[in-house]
């Protein structure tokens, strides 16, 4: 899919709309300009692949505590990594809704004799948009404009639906009985939470496509390493673990913690299901481990080289060992530049490079709708 | 596409042009990743591609290669593999391959408009022929294409890659649009000379409505000796194939014929070869009177004297009189002072011709100082010339015959219809003059004298031929830069760069160091090769307009490949060539040398210049059974001379057994042609 011709139908779909809406006495208030969303979220909250912890977790191995990994020979089964980007921004409002619009995309790399190519997938695409509005607040404008949308060419998207179409619409008060249509701060960040949960939606998408591909099912030691919480995975896929690179709030309560912070690099602790998981479906559970790369860097907190891997559930000590050392292994090449670095590996970064053109490359046509938005003269 | 013959699309798109804030495209160059496409794999410096702008194509040559990873530190690295080089990583970092492009030209959509836009983002492709050929202004020539060099682009079929040959332009080589060739490089490669020869051979082949000749001076070995044999033996005579494969003389390789075919040239030696050498040192007869005509080639001081192979040699004799106006080449500085150099200006002036002439009128000057002494006269000089003056002139003209190592003879020297070595030419014919076998002073003498001499043809426009290409070597000696002394030969070759293509002369140098040259020789060469060069050289102000990459390409190029500046193309291009379609070195004396074969093969080889129908070797071999060789040689000696001379029978191989037949006349038992016709004069005086 090229991502500037997809762009540039977006927006000429969002601009036929809000000459609709024009016409209609339907005014859409420009914005103060690009306004990254991503970017003003960041650091006011908690990172977004950390639940907040609220008790102890259940650890699976005892005793409780650190694991030496040994400095065995390695031969890593991770042949594919899955990451997702994505980018949202704000470029105006009906009345006090914000007018939100977003680019998500996602994509698995293969690694063949230590070289990376990108794995073509039929379905989804790779690149999915959406505008997103609060239409559940039952702002008479904001269904116009919505419905305009819908006859621009925009599709809606259904629960639990992975994406089909690369154009979509997204109530961000769907699941917000109580929405005040006046709380434009509360609009934007559900719209932000919405955003990822369509990143999610099109990462989970993606991964069921790898789970059933022949290339996949051919090799069976081909596992797949996903940046981020393993969501949406089936059960019987075993072959997949989550690596969380952020560890904000740890799982671990009491002493464990000092274990925890004083972990050695190139150890790991024993195994756990988190306690937010716990109080899930059982089929949510994942085995998870922390796990330190480098020792912790200066300027960092103790938790700034530990990583959080998820595998699937009941995943055996040794098993757990072993995708510790393949973790380990990806230590070279470095990520660097990326600030992540010290709990990242190189072929999540690389994925990452590869798709962040994807939703940043629209700038020239954003900038185009905002000119259109200021020329209605209502700024 | 906007011009679709222009791109390879048959190799895909091999790489996308990139812009940036910090490197942005240009109208004369753009910078470009490169695809991981096999086709892609073959890019290299040198190479030609083709991009597009809005309404143009540019064609670009590729230079400046660099590979980008996204590794801010090399310490980042280090830590990452624990310091252990031998580990090998699970992932290879992402790198790419980055090609600066140095644009040639760019073609407009519309064909009446030119285009300087830089081009945009987007894909590149190999060039094809027909963009490389625009390019290189081949379209604009206003003269014959001459075929230079063959460039290989990294686009491939079938195995071999696409080869375009770089053309020039006659006019701007040949004039009178610009003129004159230039090739730098290092000795000892044979590249200069090699191409020197490619080059004439492809203008003799090329350039068909004009006479073309060429002069060129041998200075080492028998390197230009046998251009008129060809590389390979020619089929249908056993006899001389083994002596090339004995000589390991194997012809072309497959690559080499290849090449020649794509240039469009054929494979084929000099016909009109001429030779020319002094005697050698010592085989001067001392008559009044030298007929140059009667001078076996064994007497000249040159490789090429073998029986049979010596018809297109002939002797470079001078009288005293040639030698004079270049005294101070043959004197030492030392001795030069106003007085010697007066007294050889009263030479000059009384016309003292030979050496003869010399010592007669020293003679005279004796007796008049002996007839002062006889009536008491104190008398110290002789028509304002100090005796110790003369005394000095006597005693380093003494040596004169030494110091001019064959070249001088003593009486006057009567060429006849000879051939001479400054004089006109024909239509393709390939002048050699033999200056190898000599030391210092007579070789700047005779470079010197002959491109004088023809310099002179040229004001008068009796070149013979209406272009003329003079080769010269070692142009950091002949015409050293302005700093450095001046000399008549300088003078005469910036004159030659100067305005020698408006009369029809064109000079080829070469040298080892440009930056020692002079500037205006340098300057006016329109065409310029560049071969391998060494760093000391390299550092030099000539050299800054090439990019680092070219010049550190100079460094280590490849014998057969140089790097090509024309007038026409907007950037030098590196191209390849073939080894000359002739003999050169020391396979010329090996296989065509004296020592080659009998006698009796000898005779076969002068009578094969001699008639259309020589007879078998079988029936020579009869012939002369029971024949002394040295008689045998004197009898194909006479043949040949009489041959020389305009007098030779019909039926040589019929002469030369009368010849044989006949008694010895001299004491030693041979008859020297050059003394029969001296003695003839003697009887005319």
């Amino acid at each position: 899919m090229r991502a500037g011709s997809t762009s540039n139908d977006f927006v000429e779909k969002i601009s036929q709309a809000l000459e609709g809406a024009e016409r209609r006495g339907i005014h859409v208030t420009a914005g103060a300009g690009s306004c990254d969303l991503e970017a003003q979220q960041f650091g006011m909250l908690p990172h977004e692949e950390e639940q907040t912890p609220v008790g102890r977790p259940h650890h699976l191995e005892s005793p409780v505590g650190p694991r030496d990994l040994g400095s065995h020979d390695v031969i890593s089964r991770l042949c594919y990594f899955l990451d997702g980007v994505q980018s949202s921004r704000e470029i105006g409002r009906l009345g006090m809704s914000p007018v939100i619009v977003s680019t998500v995309a996602a994509a698995i790399v293969n690694r063949c004799e230590r070289r990376f190519s990108r794995m073509p997938l039929e379905s989804p695409p790779v690149v999915v948009q959406a505008v997103i509005l609060p239409r559940s607040t039952g702002d008479a404008g904001v269904q116009a404009f919505w419905e305009l949308l819908l006859a621009a060419g925009f599709s809606e998207l259904a629960r639990d639906e992975v994406p089909s179409s690369p154009h979509l619409i997204l109530d961000s008060a769907e699941y917000m009985p109580d929405a005040d249509p006046s709380d434009y701060v509360g609009m934007r960040e559900s719209a932000r939470v919405r955003v990822r949960a369509l990143r999610e939606r099109l990462e989970g998408g993606i991964l069921r496509e790898w789970e059933g591909d022949d290339r996949v099912l051919e090799d069976s030691d081909a596992w797949i390493a996903v940046d981020g919480q393993l969501r949406d995975v089936r059960e019987s896929n075993r072959r997949a673990i989550g690596l969380i690179k952020s560890v904000a709030r740890p799982e671990f309560v009491g002493k464990d913690v000092g274990m925890l912070m004083d972990l050695e690099p190139g150890m790991r602790t024993t195994s756990f299901v988190p306690d937010w998981q716990l109080r899930r479906e059982r089929n949510e559970w994942r085995t998870s481990w922390y796990l330190r790369m480098w020792p912790p860097q200066r300027g960092a907190d103790a938790l700034g080289s530990l990583m959080r891997v998820e595998a699937a559930r009941d995943t055996e000590p040794e098993q757990v060992d072993e995708i510790s050392r393949w973790i380990l292994a990806e230590r070279a090449p470095l990520a660097k530049p990326d600030p992540r670095w010290p709990a990242m590996i190189y072929p999540i970064r690389y994925v990452e490079k590869i798709l962040k053109p994807l939703v940043q490359g629209s700038e020239r046509a954003y900038a185009r709708l905002e000119r259109q938005l200021a020329s209605n003269g209502r700024n | 596409m906007l011009h679709d013959d222009f791109l390879d699309q048959i190799s895909g798109a091999i790489g996308r042009v990139v812009t940036s804030e910090e490197s942005p495209a240009t109208a004369h160059e753009f910078l470009f990743w490169t695809a991981e496409t096999e086709a892609a794999q073959n890019l290299d410096i040198g190479h030609i591609v083709a991009a597009e702008s809005e309404d143009a194509t540019a064609v670009a040559v590729l230079d400046d290669p660099r590979r980008y990873s996204d590794l801010q530190s090399f310490l980042d690295d280090f830590y990452a593999y624990d310091g252990d080089p031998s580990l090998e990583a699970l992932s290879e970092r992402a790198e790419i391959l980055v090609f600066r492009a140095r644009v040639l030209a760019t073609k407009h959509r519309d064909d009446r408009k030119k285009s300087k836009r830089p081009v945009r983002t987007g894909p590149v492709f190999f060039a094809t022929n027909a963009a490389i050929e625009f390019a290189l202004g081949t379209e604009d020539f206003s003269g014959h294409r001459i075929p230079m060099l063959l460039h290989e682009n990294g686009n491939e079929r079938n195995g071999s890659p696409q080869r375009t040959p770089l053309y020039v332009d006659e006019e701007y080589l040949l004039g009178p649009e610009a003129g004159h060739l230039n090739i730098t490089g290092m000795s000892g490669l044979s590249t200069k000379t090699s191409h020197a020869l490619f080059t004439i051979a492809s203008t003799f082949q090329t350039v068909k409505d004009k006479k073309v000749a060429a002069l060129m001076f041998n200075v080492k070995g028998a390197d230009l000796l046998f251009l008129d044999k060809p590389v390979e033996a020619p089929t249908g005579d056993p006899e001389l194939a083994e002596r090339y494969e004995k000589a390991k003389q194997r012809g072309l390789p497959p690559e080499d014929r290849e090449m020649y075919d794509s240039l469009g040239i054929e494979v084929r030696p000099f016909d009109n070869l001429r030779i020319f050498a002094p005697l050698r040192y010592g085989m001067e007869s001392g008559e009044r009177i030298l007929h140059a005509e009667g001078i076996s080639a064994r007497k000249l001081n040159t490789l090429r004297s073998a029986r049979g192979e010596d018809s297109c040699v002939y002797p470079v004799i001078w009288e005293l009189g040639d030698v004079l106006p270049y005294a101070g080449y043959v004197f030492e500085p030392s001795d030069m002072d106003d007085k010697f150099r007066g007294f050889i200006e009263e030479l000059r002036d009384r016309g003292i011709r030979t050496t003869a002439d010399f010592y007669l009128l020293l003679d005279e000057i004796e007796d008049y100082f002996e007839a002062a002494r006889e009536e008491g006269k104190n008398v110290s000089s002789w028509n304002g010339h100090n005796h110790m003056t003369i005394a000095k002139v006597r005693n380093r003209f003494k040596v004169l015959p030494n110091k001019c190592g064959g070249l001088l003879a003593h009486g006057r020297v009567e060429h006849g219809d000879l051939p001479r070595a400054d004089g006109p030419f024909e239509d393709n014919e390939m002048r050699v003059v033999d200056i190898s076998q000599l030391t210092g002073v007579p070789q700047d003498l005779i470079v010197t004298s002959v491109i004088s001499r023809i310099w002179e043809l040229a004001e008068t426009g009796n070149l013979g031929v209406d272009k003329l290409i003079i080769f010269v070597d070692e142009l950091n000696k002949y015409a050293p830069s302005s700093n450095s002394r001046t000399s008549s030969l300088k003078d005469t070759l910036v004159d030659i760069s100067a305005r020698g293509r408006h009369l029809n002369l064109t000079l080829f140098g070469a040298q080892q160091f440009r930056s020692k040259v002079d500037d205006e020789v340098i300057g006016n060469a329109a065409t310029s090769l560049y071969g391998r060069i060494g760093d000391e050289e390299l550092t030099n102000a000539s050299y800054r307009s090439f990019s680092g990459t070219t010049r550190e390409e100079l460094l280590q190029l490849e014998k057969g490949q140089l790097l090509l500046r024309h007038a026409h193309y907007a950037v030098p291009v590196f191209g390849r060539f073939p080894r000359p379609p002739v003999l050169m070195g020391k396979q010329g004396t090996d296989i065509f040398g004296e020592q080659r074969g009998d006698a009796a093969s000898s005779v076969l080889a002068v009578m094969r210049n001699l008639t259309a129908k020589p007879p078998a070797i079988a029936a020579i071999r009869t012939e002369i059974e029971g024949v002394p060789e040295e008689q045998v040689y004197e009898a194909l000696d006479a043949v040949q001379a009489a041959h020389r001379t305009g007098h030779g029978a019909a039926d040589p191989y019929k002469n030369f057994r009368w010849n044989l037949k006949r008694p010895a006349r001299t004491g030693s038992g041979r008859r020297d042609a050059s003394k029969i016709l001296s003695g003839l004069d003697r009887m005319r005086d």
